[in-house]
């Protein structure tokens, strides 16, 4: 279970995490929703430990996660907003390096590589360089480095940006099926319509702070009955 | 103007928002007391050598001193012009201006600024040392005016051939039908280069020295201009590499032996590194170069155990100055980067200890070579050879802490990152004045060592926002 409690972090002026609070609980898929700039990524970024939080705690199965973050880096797979990828690398080899990384053995990590490779139609280009890919192949490259490792918990932020139709399908289903088999999913989206369609509870976080948590069912139940997510959405950020 | 204006503004603003953002306190301390430093330095080792040369050959040999330093100091100059302007030609920021709605003059005025403001950067350091041959050589006012005056027409005649020099390679990339008008920039860019290492020749005349400098510049920046003009509306293409099959296990191969040295925990960012230099080879070619003057210098070396000694601890000194350098360009991530060292469970050390196996192991490689070229021709002394290895370990050592310390400082692009890189340079090339003042080993060898302390902390608290 992730139990994250009064998480607060500044940058300058600019609070991208005022008192934020959630729980979520193992093999959730929770949708995590917001304008630009609302805090999703720095959540993300704090949980992963590329930012250290000014206050608050991040508990990983109790474990806290600033002070142990290696041993909980080692349960997480993250996908950043941007994919961040060594361009002198081919897709292969940039997917051993991650689980050399991670010390997969070698013999589990080809057959994975390859299976990942082929899911997202990459297996003719595994052997091409990442300079020479486009801005949708580089996201399945960094998609799939986060699946590699078959972590207990994964941070999406934004990963069907510029993912072709099959491979968001192909996706989708994937992620329900690793939620069935107890992998907590935590998947920041602009579209609202796949976060209403896959995810179990959907956070909005606006300035900072989460504005509404829940599923999708007690969300309109909350806005009057027969509304969208979108219409909630937009509800909500224009107070 | 406004246009200009503008696009000055921007940049002054970029300036200065980076260094108020990217350098902490300590950072701008050291980078100012390098400077001084360095500076200080320079000028007083050019007044002593002056002073000596003086002293021994007299005035004539001191004019002969000062053309031959001037010859270096303006090839350095094209050389600098030239790779900076290269890269800057390559980069995002100014491709960006490809697709503004820009006049051609304000894209040429700009670039032309651009390109040209960090080699002016150096020309107070070159007036500077002007000053103390004019005053030490007690020439008159009116010769000193003249004689400043045609060295910094030089100066710039230098840099604007380095810049050129840039813009040919860059326009044969992107349109190479345009042969003649290359042709025409190669020959300007090869007078310009005889003509400074004609200096002594042509230095008494006066005035046909000026006139050819000054129909020189113009006619070099006028081709400037032009380049400039024609490449506007050209996009530079992308030449991606698709690496064939054969390569790829090439690349495999070599690693297995490359990687014998090396602890298993941190192969996977050597073999990373190592990869990613394999295909940027082209950084490569002074080491190849080098392996070629190794192996013959090695082969020739017959006449005595003396003479091999010295070009044994002559070429290990020299690989490692090579190698840390080599390795420093793919050593310098950008801290993006970082980010996916960061988001996997690696700890600190382990990504520090692989960094500085990436230097070391192709040095360690290096110094077997060269050590068994000369064991095998003639035998050798084992104290000579345990010295000679120590003593370039020592300062590979040194040079790769210090690198590991400046690549973690952050830039927009990695492969933009002429700061850290120039100064890591300027900082490896001064230590070899080692050599002429000894007492200087122990500040060096303090500041690399200090400078794992500065990695350790810094990596451990570096952010990625």
């Amino acid at each position: 279970m992730i139990k994250i409690e009064n998480l607060s972090r500044s940058f300058e002026q600019v609070r991208a995490l005022d008192d934020f609070s959630v729980e979520i609980k193992r093999g959730e898929l929770f949708g995590l929703i917001g304008p630009n700039g609302a805090g999703k990524s720095t959540l993300m970024k704090c949980l992963i430990g590329l930012l250290k939080p000014d206050k608050g705690e991040i508990l990983i199965d109790g474990e806290n996660a600033v002070e142990n973050s290696i041993s909980v880096k080692k349960r997480i797979g993250y996908a950043p907003e941007d994919p961040v990828l060594y361009d002198y690398l081919t897709g292969m080899e940039f997917l051993e390096f991650i689980t050399d990384l991670r010390k997969v053995p070698r013999e589990i990590s080809g057959e994975k590589i390859k299976s990942l490779l082929q899911n997202f139609g990459l297996e003719g280009k595994a052997n091409q360089l990442i300079a020479d890919y486009s801005h949708g192949m580089k996201q399945k490259i960094s998609l799939a480095a986060a699946l590699i490792a078959e972590p207990d918990i994964l941070l999406l932020d934004e990963p069907t940006n510029a993912l072709d139709p099959e491979s968001i399908f192909w996706f989708k289903n994937h992620l329900q099926q690793l939620c069935e088999s107890g992998v907590t999913i935590i998947f920041s989206s602009h579209i609202l319509d796949t976060v209403e369609k896959i995810c179990d509870r959907v956070g909005i976080i606006h300035r900072g702070k989460m504005v509404a948590c829940d599923t999708i069912k007690a969300l309109r139940r909350k806005f009057g009955g027969n509304v969208s997510l979108e219409d909630i959405f937009m509800h909500l950020i224009s107070k | 103007m406004d246009e200009f204006g503008t696009i000055f503004r921007a940049k002054k603003r970029r300036i200065k928002n980076y260094l108020s953002r990217r350098l902490d306190t300590i950072t701008r301390i050291e980078l100012l007391i390098f400077l001084v430093v360095a500076i200080a330095f320079y000028l007083d080792r050019v007044n002593l050598k002056l002073y000596w040369v003086l002293r021994t050959g007299g005035e004539a040999k001191a004019w002969n001193f000062f053309i031959g330093f001037s010859k270096i100091i303006y090839a350095v100059v094209l050389l600098a012009g030239l790779s900076q302007a290269h890269r800057k030609l390559k980069s995002p920021q100014w491709q960006l201006l490809l697709f503004q709605p820009l006049s051609i003059g304000s894209f040429v005025k700009v670039t032309v600024f651009d390109l040209f403001i960090p080699v002016l950067l150096f020309y107070p350091l070159w007036l500077a040392s002007l000053f103390i041959f004019v005053i030490k050589l007690h020439v008159s006012f009116q010769f000193a005016l003249y004689w400043i005056f045609i060295h910094s027409l030089v100066f710039f005649l230098s840099a604007s051939g380095g810049i050129a020099g840039a813009i040919i390679f860059r326009e044969t990339r992107c349109c190479p039908q345009r042969k003649i008008r290359i042709a025409g920039t190669i020959v300007t860019f090869v007078v310009i280069v005889f003509l400074i290492f004609r200096l002594d020749g042509l230095v008494f005349h006066y005035w046909f020295f000026l006139f050819v400098n000054v129909a020189l510049s113009g006619l070099a920046v006028f081709l400037l201009s032009v380049s400039l003009a024609k490449q506007y509306v050209y996009f530079p293409e992308h030449f991606g590499s698709h690496p064939k099959k054969s390569r790829h296990y090439f690349d495999r191969w070599f690693l297995q032996v490359y990687l014998l040295v090396v602890p298993r925990s941190q192969q996977s960012i050597v073999r990373k590194d190592s990869l990613f230099a394999l295909r940027r080879y082209k950084s490569f070619w002074i080491i190849f170069l080098f392996m070629i003057v190794m192996t013959t210098g090695g082969m020739l070396t017959i006449s005595g155990i003396k003479n091999a000694s010295s070009w044994l601890l002559f070429s290990n000194i020299f690989a490692a100055f090579l190698i840390a350098n080599a390795s420093f360009k793919f050593n310098l991530e950008n801290i993006e980067f970082l980010q996916i060292i960061k988001m996997h469970p690696v700890r600190a050390r382990h990504y520090w200890w692989g960094k500085f196996w990436v230097g070391f192991t192709p040095l360690l490689w290096l110094i077997i070579y060269g050590t068994i070229l000369l064991v095998l021709r003639q035998g050798m002394d084992i104290a000579i050879i345990a010295g000679s290895f120590s003593l370039s370990l020592f300062f590979a050592f040194t040079l790769i802490f210090i690198q590991n310390n400046f690549s973690l400082y952050s830039y927009p692009y990695s492969r933009y990152a002429p700061l850290w890189y120039n100064l890591y340079i300027a900082l490896a090339v001064a230590f070899f004045t080692v050599f002429l003042f000894p007492p200087l080993t122990i500040a060096f060898l303090f500041f690399g060592y200090y400078a794992i302390f500065r990695v350790l902390r810094r990596i451990k608290n570096l952010e990625i926002l």
